[in-house]
């Protein structure tokens, strides 16, 4: 690399993208080294990106740049932000964080060790030091509220067991603790909550926050999207070949391969959000190709890996992706041609659809979920609305209004298929909301914390709501300073015969 | 529960004080770390580390010192750590490298404010889907990857946009520099 040269420039701006390669970083690094002009030069280039970076949070509270519903064609990726902001509005009244990133790092090898053979652990991270009072002075909007802090724990639960598996530190957790900030909260904790609220700790296995992994529904894998599989029964570690968490082996907001990854509700399939990129012709004349990503679902055999279905992954290119109970449909969102969304059922094994919803919702779906026996779908829209259809028919059988635009919704029929319980978090206001299927009326609406999944018991007569969103406290300690909290999630349990008629 | 403590103004309430100290360098600290490690996200993230890492230390601040000074020497530290753990950064570590882009960069600073002063109204100059995008990578924080996919461009071409923006900015600002113009 010369300077000053174009090469050079290039090496610069992919270092303020985080695109440059190993040798464009050491290149440029080593120029700096060597040539005093050439940092005079990348000070200034770096200069004017970062100060354009620093601009960001004050223009978006200043409502400089207030997010484009006006321009925003529904349904389009641009609402993901305006969420994400919407969000962000709620967090600096309630002094949660949403958000996470961190850098890559691959996890190491997990352990052998399974969890009953797990002897007793020292106690948990307590919090009676420095117990937290919800006293925070008006004018000290908090850390977390100002995005400076975000928080550091990843979780995830199984669809049909009471099994969560979180990152924390190295003793174990009580659900529902406030444990205090650490940074490097980075080894796998596994709870049954149905048997402790304490977590079992797996000191050898590396779980980074910002890793994305997925539990079967029976609870018994833990599957990392770059491919490690972890056997929590047995303790037994193997891998799946996923094609590659990442597209070049490297960090960067456009080179991330598998976004997401969930089950099927049989366990034996694994449905992979990947963000396909494909060589394009280019059109302009100095350029052979351009490089366009495409978001698609991919269906694959679980552990084998073997592909079984491909299908486009529509717009939002984010779950939700549902699936029936026998795992032979799916059903996902697409934007429709001038606004809205549709829903649309299709074939796992071939990936072709079988059929098309139209939902009437202006705005995008927050959730997805089919009843036990196949034969409802519902969804529910972000502009606060349940839909149920009759999947035979496919005419809708219900139009619920839920009261408030919503932004983050967990929605689960009750296994005899009579109840429909959807957990809310819209705006200021969160709450869960139990509709009769059969009349279409709402029977119970409880206010909540924050929304959670939600856990039917067999008799569909009560069930567990998972609160796994529950951001960051920041508190007081009992010496009146403030500390930082991430909140672990926490389970309530909720019966029919206690619930019904209230709200 | 616990009896509510009589409340703080916001001048004794180590908090806000952090807060209100913490916020006003945020800018100047953040631009300080992406001198040295450019990227936003990994920026932010050593940003992070160095929010934490300062309140736990608050209580050793002198007050009649500038806050900034004291933050950044914490920053660095954080990057040196973050660029060890990368074995393609440790060229940063080499012969001081990071402390020299540091130093030189305080020594250039006021330069660069005078630049930067410009920068408004090149941006004003900007071609409107340029400015677009500028708006969407550098205030709204999408990815490329999402500004691609809602304009219908490749993720290179929209790369390529952005430092086709840089250029421009820089030669824009360097013009008005140049001509002595007054900052909008």
């Amino acid at each position: 690399m010369n300077f000053p040269s174009t090469e050079f420039d290039d090496a610069v701006a992919a270092a303020c993208h985080g695109t440059g390669s190993d040798a464009d970083v050491t290149a440029l690094h080593a120029i700096l080294q060597t040539h005093l002009e050439a940092r005079d030069a990348y000070l200034w280039q770096v200069e004017l990106h970062s100060f354009l970076a620093s601009r960001a949070n004050a223009r978006f509270l200043d409502g400089d740049l207030a997010p484009k519903t006006d321009v925003v064609p529904l349904g389009d990726a641009r609402t993901r932000p305006i969420v994400r902001w919407m969000l962000a509005t709620v967090a600096v009244t309630l002094a949660f964080a949403v958000g996470l990133f961190w850098p890559d790092r691959m996890t190491p090898e997990p352990n052998a060790k399974g969890i009953a053979d797990h002897p007793d652990l020292p106690r948990l991270i307590v919090v009676e030091e420095s117990e937290p009072s919800a006293d925070l002075p008006d004018e000290s909007p908090g850390f977390a509220a100002q995005g400076i802090i975000r928080d550091t724990v990843r979780f995830a639960s199984a669809s049909d067991a009471p099994i969560l598996v979180a990152t924390g530190g190295l003793e174990p957790l009580e659900l529902g603790a406030d444990v205090p900030y650490d940074s490097r909260a980075d080894t796998l904790h596994v709870w049954n909550w149905s048997q402790s609220t304490r977590s079992q700790v797996w000191p050898e296995v590396r779980a980074w926050v910002e890793q994305r992994f997925c539990l079967s529904p029976d609870g018994t894998w833990l599957v990392w999207r770059h491919g490690d599989v972890l056997n929590l029964v047995t303790g037994e570690r193997s891998k799946i070949d996923l094609g590659g968490d990442f597209h070049l082996g490297r960090r960067g907001d456009s080179l991330v391969r598998i976004e997401h990854l969930q089950f099927t509700p049989d366990g034996q399939r694994l449905a992979l959000l990947l963000d396909e990129v494909e060589l394009t012709k280019s059109d302009h004349p100095l350029r052979k190709n351009d490089l366009t990503t495409t978001p698609v679902f991919q269906i694959v055999e679980f552990p084998a890996g073997t592909l079984i279905s491909q299908f486009p992954a529509g717009v939002p290119a984010d779950l939700p992706l549902a699936f029936s109970a026998d795992g032979k449909r799916v059903a996902s969102q697409y934007p429709r041609e001038k606004s809205g969304v549709r829903i649309v059922e299709r074939d796992v094994s071939t990936g072709t659809v079988r059929r098309e919803y139209e939902s009437q919702l202006s705005e995008f779906v927050s959730a997805i979920g089919w009843s036990p026996d196949g034969s409802l779908l519902a969804v529910v829209g972000i502009s606060g609305e349940a839909l149920v259809w009759d999947t035979e028919s496919g005419q809708l059988r219900h139009q619920v209004p839920l009261g408030q635009s919503t932004s983050s919704v967990h929605l689960c029929f009750s296994p005899d298929g009579k109840f429909l319980a959807i957990s809310l978090f819209p705006g200021f206001n969160a709450k869960l909301v139990v509709i009769d299927v059969a009349t279409g009326k709402i029977v119970a609406t409880l206010k909540q914390e924050t929304s959670g999944s939600i856990h039917w018991a067999a008799d569909s007569q009560s069930f567990d709501v998972l609160y796994d969103h529950r951001g960051i406290l920041e508190a007081k300690d009992k010496a009146g300073r403030h500390v930082m909290y991430n909140r672990f999630p926490e389970v309530k349990t909720f019966k029919m015969e206690e619930i019904r008629g209230k709200g | 529960m616990h009896p509510r403590p009589p409340r703080q103004s916001p001048d004794d309430d180590p908090q806000a004080k952090f807060l209100r100290l913490f916020l006003s360098s945020e800018r100047e600290l953040f631009r300080y770390v992406s001198a040295l490690v450019p990227n936003v996200a990994d920026a932010e993230e050593i940003m992070q580390q160095t929010a934490v890492a300062l309140w736990k230390k608050f209580d050793q601040f002198d007050p009649a010192q500038p806050f900034t000074p004291w933050a950044c020497r914490f920053a660095i530290n954080f990057v040196k750590q973050w660029a060890a753990s990368r074995e393609r950064w440790k060229k940063l570590l080499e012969a001081g490298l990071a402390e020299e882009l540091a130093n030189r960069r305080v020594q250039l600073r006021p330069q660069f404010e005078s630049r930067l002063s410009h920068l408004d109204q090149c941006l004003e100059k900007l071609p409107a889907e340029q400015r677009g995008i500028v708006e969407d990578y550098y205030y709204r924080r999408q990815t490329v990857a999402d500004i691609a996919a809602t304009t219908r461009r490749s993720v290179e071409s929209v790369y390529k946009t952005l430092q086709r923006v840089r250029t421009s900015l820089r030669q824009c600002i360097e013009e008005a520099v140049l001509l002595g113009e007054t900052p909008a």
